[in-house]
């Protein structure tokens, strides 16, 4: 047995507060599990003074685009972000090899991992997992090492379903093709992204409103998101559907993100990447800010959930499916070099380079756009932090957002240097907030961790996984949350002072919806009709999931939602 | 009983949808497979490890390459002809010695990263060009290194989810060979002879016409001007068009700018109406070792460890120029699909992971035998459009180690090798 002593443990699932407390615990771990204070007799293994360290769970990335297809290209098209932050490969302490590792923007998969953990972070998910790539994804996820992974598979803009949808299909029908991707791609969560938009791009068309109809299937992306959230609802996948939105980066755009939102009619949704979904069309430059109108429509609707995407300035990359949108980006790539694909009947990918400049007062005011979003939502429960890595910023930049996030002063000196018309353009300066520890605990740790249906992690419960990070605390939040003393992973000490000391593989975390399994009968006639790959290849087992380099698939059963 | 939906693994295509058997230990294709399918699938159930041409076990033998390998100070790792799992392996065991990782088919491949970083284009894949492509326009060759192409993805039998699809296929180029089974009915709608060294010069006239530049010249090495403006106006009018190329076909100096010059116009194309482009290749496991030498090192080949990190090194680190200068001294070449793709010849000792009828003279100074991916062992492999990575199966088990296996003893014999 471990004892972590000393610890100043900030827990919010369990309403535990030791900071706002002055209070301080010991923490027991077993097997790999938190377990209860096992009373003086008990014999202690490993004793580890944490010296009133700031104790949390293990932080939970939900939206980061680290796998699959998207990415390596992404890892091609730039290579001089690989001359960045280079580390030759070597012998731990603690046992095992530390493999090489570079990248800022798109790290390789090794590097990923490590400063995943580096940072805390013991669980990520990749958002955007198309099924015909999902070989690949979890390819790229199995050679991450350190954290756990999932993946979200990508519908709604493929052939099968759009097919479906506008032929008037059960939403039941819909309901067990979605579960059949779920169950065989081994994902955690269904994304749609752009709704119909990338299906629509192939078919010539540049833009697709919310209400247009798409041009060869007739019908709107508010019908595809609509038959997807309830699909979804209906399977009892904890997570909602998880939406990149209609018109992404496209002034004006507010209007269409407050619809979808509306359109899920009470029904659970989370809209992914907000920042990029509430601007508007005030002012001499045609784009402002409507951060208070979106955060508003969040803060009055329950079932709405959210993550930022917020920008950083600097070189990064932007990886999406989103091909219509990254096509219209492309006049603003920078280097100059990009590509946009069509992918398999099953959707698309764009990758655009981008340097966010804080002298630019676009990408100021979209800086300036995810604070406000942050500031202005109430729930840190219904809110997640995210850059959208990297399209906002490489994650390695979170550190850096808690604490413009908790600290004032240094968020308005910040917004003091950035173009000056911005501070004129949003009431940054006058949000006073500054989150508390316990909030940003629970955006990155117990709410992820509720949204996503991991019962076990997120939060230091007995019985729960032993992923604990201890942080020395730091009035320079940014230095904190850059380098914890301890990080934990299942028990293990893989972290120590902000380096790794033990390898680890991580695992996959996966949904096991129940659904009528003579779907597949329809789907592979679809494939043996017009794909060049038989459906059977499509299908991962858990034993597929070891090869591809994860230690194992962790299932997560569903609970149907009543008719 | 023959296996059926097996998948295909000696070419960039991955057909999946082939009938295999069994006979005398061998695997024979009984459907859906081309020559080289045909050729390729028997391979020898069993094979003798030798070090210095004397048989031995083949963990002897991984024992005898960790120790060339520890020995040698710029060792090369070059072929990584096999499936995934041995490309992660011999990225993690050059990683340890240092090496240099070069796939066997890079001087061709390297035409296409060229350009793509410089500029990037806009690709589709195979299902894509099945259902959609109305105008294909091939450029400098046929698919004949596909073999089934044609078949599989352009045949006029197919049929299209979205409607009636009138197919206009289109070839410019010279000394185009057409693969054996290039479907009857799929006729080729215009043929533009142009020797392919002059594809760079064509395409940039086709940019400049679709720019609306006018020209003093009224043909481009004999090949008349208005022959360029009908085919622009076809590739205009097309509703969703594919520009194919095979990066190994377009075999002279400076090929890159052919590539260049042909993404370059599909790009500007799509300010109208749909065009994308789809380079052939990714033969003997090239795709998937760009990918996995990408992921794992961040850089597709050719690349090289230094002092434990990765180097992208694309223009001095073919393994040719690598061996001829004498600038390696240790050869670990993969060529697990293919018993004609052969070790280059070098000065410094060789060590080779092959089929068991890998032609080898002279013997190398280690050589084991290995499980062909995909007839003897299971695995995976990216297909050439870099999207879909399929399961390979076993449908002629063979007691023969997997190049992962063999890699990973190397690695693990390193320690011992360098102690001794």
């Amino acid at each position: 047995m471990l004892r972590l002593r000393n610890a100043r443990v900030i827990d919010p699932a369990q309403g535990l507060d030791d900071v706002a407390a002055g209070t301080r615990r010991d923490l027991f771990v077993d097997a790999g599990r938190m377990a209860a204070d096992p009373g003086p007799q008990a014999a202690i293994d490993h004793d580890i003074d944490l010296a009133g360290a700031v104790v949390m769970a293990g932080a939970i990335d939900i939206h980061t685009h680290i796998g699959g297809g998207k990415v390596n290209i992404a890892r091609t098209l730039l290579g001089e972000d690989h001359l960045l932050n280079r580390h030759a490969g070597r012998l731990l302490e603690g046992g095992g090899w530390q493999h090489a590792g570079c990248g800022h923007a798109t790290p390789t998969t090794w590097a990923t991992g490590y400063r995943y953990a580096e940072m805390g972070y013991t669980t990520c998910f990749e958002p955007a997992m198309l099924p015909t790539n999902a070989r690949q994804t979890h390819l790229e996820l199995g050679d991450t090492p350190m954290v756990d992974k999932g993946a979200y598979a990508m519908l709604g803009n493929d052939d099968f379903f759009l097919h479906l949808l506008a032929g008037g299909a059960e939403p039941q029908t819909l309901a067990d093709y979605v579960g059949w991707t779920l169950d065989h791609t081994q994902a955690m969560a269904l994304k749609v992204v752009n709704p119909g938009g990338i299906s629509a791009f192939k078919f010539n068309a540049r833009a697709l409103d919310f209400d247009d109809l798409h041009p060869h299937y007739r019908v709107s992306p508010r019908q595809v998101l609509q038959a997807l959230v309830r699909a979804v609802h209906t399977l009892g996948v904890p997570h909602p559907l998880h939406v990149h939105a209609s018109n992404l980066g496209v002034p004006g755009n507010a209007d269409t993100t407050l619809a979808t939102m509306l359109a899920a009619e009470g029904l659970p949704i989370h809209i992914t990447h907000i920042q990029f979904h509430s601007y508007g069309t005030e002012g001499e430059r045609r784009f402002s800010s409507e951060a208070e109108r979106i955060a508003d429509a969040v803060n009055a609707q329950p079932n709405v959930s959210i993550d930022v995407g917020q920008i950083m300035f600097g070189q990064t990359i932007t990886a999406s499916g989103d091909t219509m949108a990254q096509y219209r980006n492309h006049r603003h790539a920078s280097p100059k070099s990009w590509m946009c694909m069509d992918i398999e009947c099953d959707a698309g990918c764009g990758v655009v380079p981008f340097h966010y400049r804080d002298q630019n007062f676009v990408n100021a005011l979209q800086w300036a756009i995810g604070l406000e979003l942050f500031l202005r939502v109430r729930d840190p429960w219904r809110i997640f932090l995210t850059t959208d890595h990297p399209n906002g910023a490489p994650f390695t930049s979170y550190p850096h957002l808690i604490r413009l996030l908790m600290d004032r002063d240094f968020r308005n000196r910040m917004l003091d240097a950035v173009h000056p018309d911005v501070a004129a353009h949003s009431q940054l300066r006058s949000l006073e907030r500054e989150y508390t520890l316990a909030e940003i605990a629970t955006m990155t740790r117990a709410a992820p961790a509720r949204s996503l249906g991991l019962a076990d992690r997120g939060h230091l419960t007995p019985g729960a996984a032993a992923d604990i990070v201890a942080y020395r605390d730091d009035p320079d939040r940014e230095a904190m949350f850059t380098r914890p003393s301890h990080v934990f992973k299942d028990g293990e000490l893989i972290v120590r002072d902000g380096a790794v000391v033990r390898a680890v593989q991580g695992a996959v975390h996966a949904v096991k919806p129940e659904y009528d399994h003579a779907i597949e009968q329809p789907l592979a006639a679809h494939f043996e009709r017009t794909m060049t790959l038989r459906l059977d290849h499509l299908k991962l087992s858990a034993d597929d999931l070891c090869a591809c380099g994860s230690s194992r698939l962790m299932a997560h059963a569903c609970r149907r939602a009543g008719p | 009983m023959p296996a059926s939906s097996v998948t295909c693994p000696f070419c960039g295509l991955l057909c999946d949808d082939l009938v295999v058997g069994l006979r005398d230990g061998r695997a024979r294709v009984e459907a859906a497979g081309c020559a080289r399918a045909m050729a390729l699938f028997p391979a020898p159930p069993q094979g003798q490890a030798r070090i210095d041409g004397s048989p031995a076990t083949w963990p002897q033998a991984a024992r005898a390459a960790a120790t060339l390998l520890a020995q040698a100070r710029q060792p090369l790792i070059a072929g990584l002809g096999c499936d995934i799992a041995g490309q992660r392996a011999a990225v993690m065991l050059a990683e340890r010695v240092d090496a240099a990782l070069d796939p066997m088919d890079s001087t061709a491949q390297q035409r296409n990263p060229f350009p793509f970083q410089d500029s990037g284009w806009m690709p589709t894949t195979l299902s894509e060009l099945r259902n959609r492509a109305d105008v294909v326009v091939f450029a400098g060759t046929l698919g004949a290194g596909q073999p089934r192409l044609v078949e599989r993805c352009l045949a006029p039998t197919l049929s299209s989810p979205f409607g009636e699809l009138h197919r206009r296929i289109i070839a410019i180029g010279s000394a185009l060979l057409r693969p054996a089974a290039w479907p009857a009915g799929a006729d080729l709608a215009n043929i533009i002879d142009l020797p392919n060294l002059h594809l760079a010069e064509a395409f940039g006239l086709l940019r400049a016409r679709l720019a609306g530049q006018r020209l003093d010249a009224t043909a481009l090495h004999g090949v008349a001007l208005e022959r360029f403006d009908a085919l622009l106006e076809t590739m205009q009018s097309a509703r969703y068009g594919v520009l194919i190329w095979n990066a190994a076909e377009l075999d002279f100096p400076h090929a890159d700018l052919a590539v260049r010059a042909m993404a370059e116009l599909v790009r500007e194309l799509n300010t109208r109406t749909r065009w994308s482009v789809l380079p052939l290749g990714g033969g003997d496991g090239g795709t998937s070792a760009a990918q996995v030498c990408t992921w794992l090192a961040g850089y597709p080949p050719r690349l090289r460890f230094v002092n434990g990190m990765a180097q992208s090194d694309p223009l001095q680190r073919g393994a040719d120029t690598l061996l001829a200068a004498g600038e390696a001294d240790a050869l670990l070449w993969i060529s697990a699909f293919d018993p004609a793709r052969t070790p280059p010849p070098a000065r410094c000792p060789r060590i080779v992971l092959g089929r068991a009828d890998l032609r080898l003279d002279p013997a190398p100074d280690v050589f084991i035998p290995v499980a062909v991916p995909g007839v003897q062992a299971p695995g995976m492999l990216s297909r050439m459009d870099q999207v879909v990575t399929l399961p390979l199966m076993a449908p002629a088990p063979a007691d023969l180690p997997t190049v992962a296996e063999v890699l990973a003893r190397i690695t693990q014999e390193l320690g011992h090798a360098a102690a001794a």
